[in-house]
């Protein structure tokens, strides 16, 4: 059997030869890595469609040009993080400086991504709860949580990506685990089937 | 603060844990099933942390992917539909080993229009080389002199994108005009003329005793070395004829089909309807110079310019010896044919004393 990674390299490859197929097996394969990470990161669902739609297209364009990558998910989360952070500045600065549109940009942060999703959220209760329990964490936890739980990466990678040494990315995540098995503890919707997943927090 | 168990944290802290529950590799899974064999009594505590791990995976897929994915997806691809159509010029790197084709769009403003329309033109397709080295241009003080020597006719281009076929024999001399306010040409011997429109420049033609002022029209001269007659004759468009002893005292207005003839001996002109050279003319004018260059060096196509058009083109060959491009160029002006070619590798030209300089990188 072909591991994951064998895969990779070989869609990679015909990807670089310019395969649409392979192109679009690229994104089928890291669109929910990109989007589930790019929620934690952008308020503004417009911003994070366009930035990710500007990733493909630069992918794409700048495909003979690209080395091998060795870990292609990292690459474009590493790419993707680097455009969020810029948009995110330059917003910001628009919310400082442009007082006429201080009005949109707080609609726009009202109906962030995350807060409508967990409106249309009608799944499994606990998962709810454990959803809402690290909404409420800072940015940055939620992004180291994100990082190594939901993408399964590294702490080495993780502090390339967050910019921070190795062992504090170590520290973040345990306070961060910390904080969601306090938000946990104080649900009113703690359920005994969480109960039996969680039973080491309380 | 409330402490996290330190048992189950030792396990988020183990990189290899962490890519054992988020992927589905064989050989993670193999490790972890000899650790627990080697640690019976740390199982539970594993598949616990385990269970942990998976929850706040799940906790944080993003809910509305599979519409935000396809909307996304759609977008990308409309995009690159249109890069892929805007891309007219095609280049390659050279590369015996690699020769994947990067379409690239031209940003230069107004090319497209031009460049589409050309795109859609035939070719006739003749020998290159042969065509060129059968005529003789030679660069005399700032000035182009172009003899026909062959026993055929044969196009010179001038670099407004006016074209003129030179019937065998007949030689055209003129200044380099890239800078020019002004289009002279001096003639002798038999021309067809298709002269590139340019309202704010006038073209004149000087042949013997006679001179012809047009913006844009095709026409046909005839002048005779002996006695020197010379008989003019239009095809499209208008020209002004007048002796250039005279200038702007009687002046002759031609039409389509009407033609003049001017008689040395007693200075005279007779203004006439006819049609039955044109077409002979006409024919001759159809022989071209194939600009459609296909996966052709850079450097080939700057020679090729420098000889159609007589403008010393000044670059550097090692710079450019990598670059092969694809342009379909056929009757736009020297300047609008340089743009599309600089165009396709990024580099920039500029023009000074009549000559012409490219700048750029190297391709890969």
């Amino acid at each position: 059997m072909k591991s994951e990674n064998q895969i990779e390299i070989s869609l990679w490859m015909s990807f670089k030869n310019g395969n649409r197929n392979a192109f679009a097996e690229i994104y089928k394969t890291h669109i929910h890595s990109l989007l589930g990470y790019g929620i934690k990161l952008c308020s503004d669902q417009e911003i994070l469609k366009d930035n990710i739609q500007d990733l493909f297209i630069e992918l794409w364009n700048g495909r003979e040009n690209l080395a091998n990558v060795e870990c292609l998910k990292f690459y474009l989360i590493k790419s993707l993080r680097y455009k969020l952070v810029r948009a995110e500045r330059k917003r910001l600065l628009q919310i400082n400086t442009d007082p006429i549109n201080d009005e949109n940009v707080y609609k726009r942060v009202e109906s962030s991504v995350e807060s409508e999703m967990i409106e249309k959220e009608t799944r499994a209760a606990q998962i709810n709860t454990v959803r809402k329990a690290i909404n409420i964490l800072s940015k940055r936890q939620q992004e180291v949580i994100q990082l190594r739980f939901y993408q399964g990466f590294t702490n080495e990678q993780i502090a390339e990506l967050m910019q921070m040494n190795y062992q504090s990315v170590s520290n973040l995540i345990y306070s961060s685990l910390c904080r969601i098995k306090k938000n946990l503890s104080s649900s009113p919707v703690f359920t005994t089937a969480l109960v039996a997943a969680f039973s080491f927090f309380v | 603060m409330e402490n996290f168990d330190e048992n189950i944290f030792s396990f988020f802290d183990d990189d290899e844990f962490i890519r054992w529950v988020s992927s589905n590799e064989d050989d993670a899974d193999a490790y972890w099933k000899a650790w627990m064999q080697k640690n019976p009594g740390k199982i539970k505590g594993l598949l616990q942390a385990r269970q942990v791990a998976q929850e706040l995976s799940k906790a944080q897929k993003p809910l509305i992917a599979k519409k935000l994915s396809e909307d996304i997806w759609e977008k990308i691809n409309l995009h690159i539909e249109k890069q892929q159509q805007q891309a007219f010029i095609s280049l390659s790197p050279y590369s015996p080993h690699k020769r994947q084709r990067l379409m690239i769009a031209a940003s230069i403003g107004g090319l497209l229009l031009a460049a589409s329309s050309i795109y859609y033109f035939s070719t006739i397709r003749i020998d290159h080389a042969n065509a060129t080295a059968k005529i003789t241009t030679n660069v005399i003080s700032n000035d182009l002199n172009h003899v026909n020597n062959t026993p055929e006719s044969r196009l010179v281009y001038l670099v407004d994108g006016t074209k003129i076929t030179l019937q065998p024999g007949a030689s055209l001399k003129h200044a380099v005009f890239l800078q020019k306010d002004k289009r002279e040409v001096y003639l002798d011997g038999d021309a067809f003329f298709e002269v590139a429109k340019d309202a704010s420049r006038p073209f004149y033609v000087y042949a013997h005793d006679i001179v012809l002022r047009v913006l844009g029209t095709s026409f046909n001269v005839t002048t005779n070395k002996k006695n020197g007659n010379v008989t003019v004759l239009v095809k499209t468009g208008k020209v002004s004829v007048f002796k250039s002893s005279s200038k702007n005292k009687a002046e002759f207005i031609l039409t389509p089909t009407q033609s003049i003839r001017y008689t040395a001996q007693t200075q005279s002109i007779v203004k006439s309807e006819s049609d039955a050279e044109l077409e002979k003319a006409e024919t001759n004018a159809r022989r071209a110079i194939n600009f459609d260059f296909e996966e052709t060096p850079i450097v080939t196509i700057f020679s090729a310019l420098e000889d159609a058009y007589g403008i010393k083109m000044n670059y550097d060959e090692k710079v450019f010896s990598k670059c092969i491009i694809t342009a379909p160029l056929r009757d736009e002006p020297f300047e609008e044919k340089l743009k599309i070619i600089c165009a396709a590798v990024g580099a920039k030209y500029h023009i000074d004393n009549n000559e012409v300089f490219v700048e750029g990188t190297a391709c890969k």
